[in-house]
């Protein structure tokens, strides 16, 4: 089995278009959740984390008009991130994983391409052309948990040898198709999420893009240790009340790899009632409720296909700088939840975090990430 | 040891007819996609009223689980989560997907639901699935653009060597326009040679040929 090392990162969002300016603007505690009334998208004003589509434009390197928004946005971000290395990324040794909930899903609403574009499949081809790589991209579209699904598919390619590297993108953009089906959901808070918090009251979407390159040739000083998933076997759009199967997940990436000592907890936190408090009931199987833990949806809002791959990207900079960001929107403790959520900046050696998710569908996981000594 | 990951029991579904193991199960094939899956479901003498709440794409991967799960010796040895899950499909949940659209087209007439836009995530299936069987082992849920086995038998085969499963149900699945294109393997440890391993080809050909 071969070590995998992440070699390379990058976070588009409305903070910021590279990992090291969004750390700034977490450290400085801006969120990127604000108010906003755009008719298009939805008949009332409402709280999210949306880019602007003309920095956008102006970022991408290319014939702008030639993609679609989301396909710009995965682009930026592996461009970036490509930018870090020297990997030979257009030969068979590497491969593009693409995690995404929705892809160009709003081209059913309104669509200037080719009715094909609408396909993941077709979106990935995009991508890939752009790029000019030879193997053809895998997609992971596993509700919220893509993200983390994605890098642990990645590790588990990478250390069986099937490729020396893997580009890790995930993304996903808000349009009226998702806000639509979240406010019929009443999933929604009325203003900035706050995870974990004794009045959270709902989540907040956000947009965005994260990639991780992953390598076995190139080395770092932080490695990924693939981890697990799990299902409830509960409910298809709740969270299991008793946080049984988060547990299971953790757990079995905890074995996998020595039981090591936990230095942090990226959470998913999505600031729903139910997710908060089943996270922490997972979390006190698992006897981590001494760990430090944050949720980020309180800066970025939910991502959902990139949101495990943003966050991580957040942890390895954690991890590089020895320094843990608080829980945007907690205030309040709440007596269901046990957890030991970060308030302020911490500064902390960090060896080894651990990034959980858990989404619709029932399902959960995680994975882990080591720095090398 | 002959012991390898075999594929003990296999269903394909396309153009209405159901084959399981190689033969014939069901059929209705001058029916559409909704009264062909309430026959099924009523063929297979079900009680599971979830059942009529699911999209066609959830629909199909449950009918194709139930037709393989209806031998429950097959899963008896295993414990919840030991028991993996990994699906792929071409069209995504795009069939849900453009119904949501549909509710929320015209302003004057929106009406957008809660139980449609749960289906707009192509692993509710897999979702679906555990609840029936009660697997709570790994889920993954990719996208191509055609039936492709390299990957994915490849992924289970890790999951297996690894013990990071003991069972798998492995599958594509696959709905768009009322049309079905299903095939739903359980991957086992096995000694006995009856069955086909679990490789590329093998995957391959229990999708061309059946």
């Amino acid at each position: 089995m071969k070590d995998v090392y992440v070699v390379a990162d990058n976070i588009i969002s409305p903070l910021g278009f590279n990992t090291s300016d969004n750390f700034k603007q977490l450290l400085a505690a801006n969120t990127a959740i604000v108010s906003h009334t755009l008719p298009a998208v939805s008949p009332l004003p409402f709280f999210a984390a949306l880019l602007n589509k003309s920095i956008v434009d102006t970022s991408f390197e290319g014939d702008a008009s030639a993609y679609t928004y989301f396909e710009k946005l995965c682009i930026i971000s592996i461009s970036n991130a490509l930018s870090q290395t020297k990997i030979n990324y257009q030969d068979s040794t590497t491969l593009l994983i693409i995690s995404t909930t929705k892809g160009n899903v709003d081209l059913l609403l309104s669509n200037p391409f080719e009715a094909k574009r609408v396909y993941l499949h077709e979106s990935a081809k995009q991508i890939q052309h752009y790029f000019k790589l030879k193997n053809t991209p895998l997609i992971v579209s596993n509700a919220c948990i893509s993200g983390v699904v994605a890098l642990n598919t990645a590790a588990e390619l990478l250390k069986h040898g099937c490729y020396e590297h893997c580009i890790v993108v995930g993304a996903d953009v808000v349009s009226e198709f998702t806000l639509s089906g979240f406010e019929s959901f009443k999933a929604l808070s009325p203003g900035p999420c706050k995870p974990f918090d004794a009045l959270r009251n709902g989540t907040s979407l956000g947009e965005g893009a994260a990639t991780l390159i992953l390598s076995t040739q190139q080395k770092s000083q932080l490695k990924i240790l693939s981890g697990a998933s799990s299902n409830d076997a509960n409910h298809i759009s709740g969270p299991s009340r008793d946080g049984v199967g988060l547990f299971m997940a953790v757990n079995k990436t905890m074995l996998a790899h020595q039981n090591p000592k936990i230095d942090f907890i990226s959470a998913h936190g999505t600031a729903t009632l139910y997710n908060d408090e089943m996270e922490s009931k997972a979390f006190n199987l698992a006897g981590l409720d001494q760990v430090p833990v944050n949720s980020l949806k309180g800066f970025f809002g939910h991502t959902f296909g990139a949101a495990g791959i943003i966050e991580s990207a957040i942890t390895l900079e954690s991890m590089r700088q020895n320094c843990l960001i608080p829980t945007k929107g907690f205030e309040t403790k709440d007596a269901g939840i046990n957890l030991t959520i970060l308030k302020t900046v911490e500064n902390r050696e960090l060896h080894t975090s651990i990034k959980t998710a858990s989404g619709f569908g029932g399902c959960n996981a995680a994975l882990l990430f080591q720095k090398v000594l | 040891m002959l012991e390898k990951n075999r594929i003990t029991s296999y269903c394909r579904i396309k153009n209405h007819l159901v084959h399981l193991n190689g033969k014939l199960a069901f059929s209705a094939v001058n029916a559409n996609f909704t009264t062909f899956s309430k026959e099924a479901y009523r063929h297979l003498g079900l009680n599971y009223l979830k059942f009529f709440k699911m999209d066609n794409l959830s629909k199909l991967a449950f009918l194709g689980a139930e037709f393989i799960f209806q031998d429950e010796k097959l899963i008896d040895n295993y414990a919840p989560e030991e028991i993996a899950v990994c699906f792929c499909s071409s069209a995504s949940s795009l069939d849900t997907d453009r119904k949501h659209a549909d509710s929320i087209r015209d302003r004057a007439n929106y009406f957008p639901s809660p139980s449609v836009f749960v289906y707009t995530l192509p692993n509710i299936m897999l979702g679906e699935i555990c609840i029936r069987n009660n697997f709570k082992g790994e889920n993954a849920c990719f996208i191509q653009e055609v039936f492709e086995s390299e990957f994915s038998s490849n992924l289970v085969a890790s999951w297996m060597d690894e013990t990071k499963c003991k069972g798998c149900l492995l599958g594509y699945i696959d709905f768009e326009f009322e049309k079905e294109d299903a095939l739903l393997c359980w991957i086992e440890k096995s000694e006995n040679t009856q069955f086909p391993e679990l490789t590329n080809e093998n995957y391959k050909n229990l999708y061309l040929n059946n």
